[in-house]
């Protein structure tokens, strides 16, 4: 021990990163088992939590009690309904997310609409079938034209806009451009008209989900992104050819039917309806009812004077949401670096975002053409990101076959026998080293491959049986490689039989110099002897083996009589 | 408990075509502030009977005696709903939170300080309310720092849990199935991942699936009602989430 001490002060380049090669991996499997061991004992002390709990279980009804059990705040007397009113609280603030609503942000409308019998007086040519949702602009039923029978949306505006004397000639007006937009991924506008002093649009009906209901249940794919925004491209382009601006493109607005078409929904009503009256308080109005995530900076501060680029700037907010899951606020990342997606297409999504009109894309086709070109030539760039979300993260171990029980107990446990069993065998066998490309490993990970490694040496040994040398295990050292072999030692050569490649004889009487050197043995965590044999050919070779035969080789390769040089 | 400030009838869903789009009671309201209309009174009214409970607890913690804060509580009621107080409100950026709160300081500082020996009400027929559940809830031990907004704040929010709790419970005897309410009412208060379907299943006579969907409905129409009480009081759709954020704020404090 005392020896091994000291040799390590002798040590070249190559033995110490060795040395620390095999600390390194020696202490990387210690943490992994004390992580696995820890891990287990969790297992075992909560075995019914599938999940990482981080409440205790709810108790049967408790007795009301002074404080809650889930969050630990003191329950006021008379709580409602005995709960606490901050757990739910908590469970109100999830958005309900029942299918069929068109309401802003996901939430829900407010009031009963006004039942399909009351709306039904006013059209006697529509069967009212029910009641869609409700949007800023007004609310939408489903309906059947009988003489027609096909389905039909009807949606009915506000009909406080009515009262405005100018709104009619508008109405009109902006409807009809409506109308003449005839195109298979924008939602047809069959009639219009006006009933009763209700201002109405009679549109295609659509058999599916908003895309904004779509990203509520799932994330979605970059590809199923890159299938939907180039048709909401083409759907721009051809209105804008039209002269017809969106001006509220969002997820609730994009409709995706059960074919997988993409169909815009609401074109340029937000101008058909937000700038009747021109009131301040209107105008006010509007831009609270307008979708402020999703509107150009020009459109927030002078909203009367709007182009197409707008939409291209919400188009570039609903793709980036499509892509990352998030709005793009404030000081936002590209989205390659917040989930795994081609970065060119953070080119396209920030040149899209661009808060000048003038420096973003001047026109939705050119958005569409850029997305194919990215998807016609395969991303060699796709890159993961480096800051991915903790949500994704969790998600992802949600998923990990390792949270279910049963593989943990029939699978896991046994894997980490064998394991364990595994390089403890080997030891007893007798198998001292692995040696992986050329640098000494122990035991635990690589198991396996030390077993494989170990057998091929004694094997060789065996096929040997060489009557007439010494026979021992040696390390050969031919920089820049180390490899393990045999070392036989006759009377007049020293004959050294690497495991991969050539072997190398050593005649004694060409040797003009031996050093000697200590090398570390891994295994065993101390050293081994060795030489370093300079021949008169100016050639080096270094062998190492175990103590006792170098002890018993040393004299002769010095042949006794050459001092030992450096 | 709260059951004459929950089950008074909501009045009756506007059948005007304009009520179809101002649907909320705040902005029935509010749009009808100047005209001083018979419906907006009682869209008043209904809020008032539902919302009182904050403000008494902000006279209460205010400082007055119980006596003097159930006084104040009726009188500023009485003038609100009498006088046309809500003509001033603004209707562009208001919720009946703020509107209500900032009147009753104004109520406290200016008015009744003048009026205080005249007689009370101006004639106006007094709100019938609960003082005692009031009182109970104020009696709660009051935290460091507690003031008098923040009080407010959180009885708001607890009147709120009230009215809609209560409903959800009286949509559940409508449907004759109260018990089934009562048997799952807990998991309206946990994360999913905490609730022990098995048990609740086991008490209510229901398999596992059965009582995993009948929660997940009662929290979806929880959730309903939740936000469309909210909506009751506030002018547009849109701050409804935002309330929501800050009434959750205002109970984990």
């Amino acid at each position: 021990m005392h020896n091994a001490m000291l040799g390590l002060f002798n040590l070249g380049g190559v033995e110490i990163i060795l040395l620390l090669s095999q600390l390194l991996v020696f202490g990387a499997g210690v943490l992994g088992f004390v992580l696995l061991i820890v891990w287990l004992v969790n297992r075992v002390a909560k075995p019914s939590a599938a999940a990482p709990p981080v409440h205790p279980p709810v108790a049967p009804p408790p007795p009301p009690s002074r404080t809650c059990p889930r969050c630990g705040l003191p329950l006021p007397a008379s709580a409602p309904e005995g709960l606490c009113p901050r757990c739910v609280m908590a469970v109100g603030l999830a958005a309900p997310t029942d299918a069929g609503e068109f309401g802003a942000h996901g939430t829900k409308v407010f009031q009963p609409p006004p039942a399909a019998a009351d709306i039904a007086k006013h059209f006697p040519q529509l069967e009212i079938l029910e009641w869609l949702g409700r949007g800023g602009m007004g609310v939408v039923y489903k309906a059947r034209q009988p003489k027609l029978n096909r389905l039909v949306a009807l949606k009915l505006l506000a009909p406080e806009k009515g009262a405005d004397p100018r709104f009619a000639e508008r109405f009109l007006r902006e409807a009809q451009a409506l109308a003449r937009l005839s195109h298979a991924n924008i939602v047809t506008v069959h009639d219009f008209g006006e009933a009763d002093g209700l201002y109405y649009l009679l549109m295609e009906y659509v058999d599916g989900v908003t895309l904004r209901q779509l990203l509520q249940t799932r994330k979605m794919a970059p590809e199923e992104a890159l299938k939907i925004v180039p048709k909401i491209c083409e759907a721009l382009q051809f209105a804008h050819e039209q002269g017809v601006v969106h001006r509220d493109i969002k997820p609730e607005n994009v409709l995706l039917d059960k074919q997988g078409r993409v169909k815009i929904a609401d074109f340029g009503i937000a101008k058909l309806v937000g700038a009747v009256g021109a009131g301040p308080a209107l105008t006010e109005e509007q831009s609270v009812i307008g979708t402020p995530h999703y509107m150009a900076p020009e459109q927030v501060e002078k909203p009367q004077s709007v182009d197409h680029r707008a939409d291209i700037y919400s188009l570039g907010v609903v793709f980036y949401e499509m892509l990352t899951g998030e709005l793009p606020l404030g000081k936002f990342q590209p989205p390659s670096k917040k989930v795994q997606v081609d970065v060119r297409l953070d080119e396209v999504v920030l040149h899209a975002l661009e808060k000048e009109p003038e420096r973003r894309y001047q026109a939705a086709s050119e958005v569409k053409t850029d997305l194919e070109t990215i998807a016609g030539t395969p991303g060699a760039s796709a890159t993961l990101g480096k800051a991915s979300p903790p949500v994704r993260i969790l998600r992802w171990r949600d998923a990990w076959p390792w949270n279910n029980e049963y593989i943990q107990l029939f699978v896991l446990v046994p894997l980490i026998v064998v394991a364990l069993a595994i390089p403890v065998c080997l030891h007893w066998w007798g198998l001292r080293a692995l040696w992986l490309f050329g640098i000494e490993v122990p035991a635990f990970g690589f198991a396996i491959m030390y077993g494989v490694v170990g057998y091929r040496v004694r094997g060789k040994k065996a096929a040997l049986a060489q009557p007439t040398g010494e026979v021992a295990e040696c390390l050969m050292f031919r920089r820049p490689f180390q490899s393990p072999g045999l070392a036989v030692m006759h009377d007049d050569r020293l004959e050294l039989i690497p495991i991969v490649g050539s072997p190398i004889t050593v005649i004694l009487a060409d040797i003009v110099a031996v050093k000697e050197v200590r090398w570390f043995n891994g295994t065993r965590l101390w050293l081994k002897k060795g030489f370093v044999i300079e021949l008169a050919n100016g050639q080096r070779v270094g062998v190492a083996v175990a103590e006792v035969f170098a002890r018993r080789w040393r004299a002769r390769l010095s042949r006794g009589s050459l001092p030992a040089t450096d | 408990m709260t059951s004459s400030s929950t089950d008074t009838a909501a009045p009756d869903p506007p059948r005007a075509s304009a009520g179809w789009f101002v649907t909320t009671h705040w902005s029935v309201v509010l749009n009808a502030g100047r005209s001083d209309t018979p419906r907006a009174h009682a869209a008043l009214e209904q809020l008032c009977r539902n919302y009182w409970q904050p403000l008494y607890a902000y006279v209460r913690r205010a400082g007055h005696s119980r006596e003097e804060a159930e006084d104040l509580t009726q009188e500023f009621f009485a003038r609100l709903v009498a006088q046309n107080t809500v003509a001033r409100a603004d209707p562009l950026r208001g919720r009946f939170r703020s509107f209500l709160l900032a009147s009753l300081k104004h109520f406290l500082a200016n008015e009744w300080a003048k009026s205080h020996a005249r007689k009370r009400g101006g004639g106006a027929q007094p709100i019938p309310l609960e003082f005692d559940t009031a009182e109970t809830r104020c009696a709660q031990p009051i935290a460091a720092g507690d003031t008098p907004d923040r009080a407010f704040d959180r009885q708001w929010a607890l009147a709120l849990l009230d009215v809609v709790l209560g409903r959800l419970r009286r949509d559940y005897r409508d449907a004759g199935r109260e018990p089934l309410f009562l048997g799952l009412k807990e998991t309206l208060s946990g994360a999913r991942a905490e609730i022990p379907y098995r048990d609740l299943g086991a008490r209510l006579g229901l398999s596992e699936g059965a009582v995993k969907v009948a929660a997940h409905r009662l929290r979806q129409r929880y959730r309903e009602l939740l936000r469309e009480e909210i909506a009751n009081t506030v002018a547009w759709p849109e701050e409804v989430e935002q309330e929501l954020k800050e009434l959750f704020a205002a109970l984990s404090a």
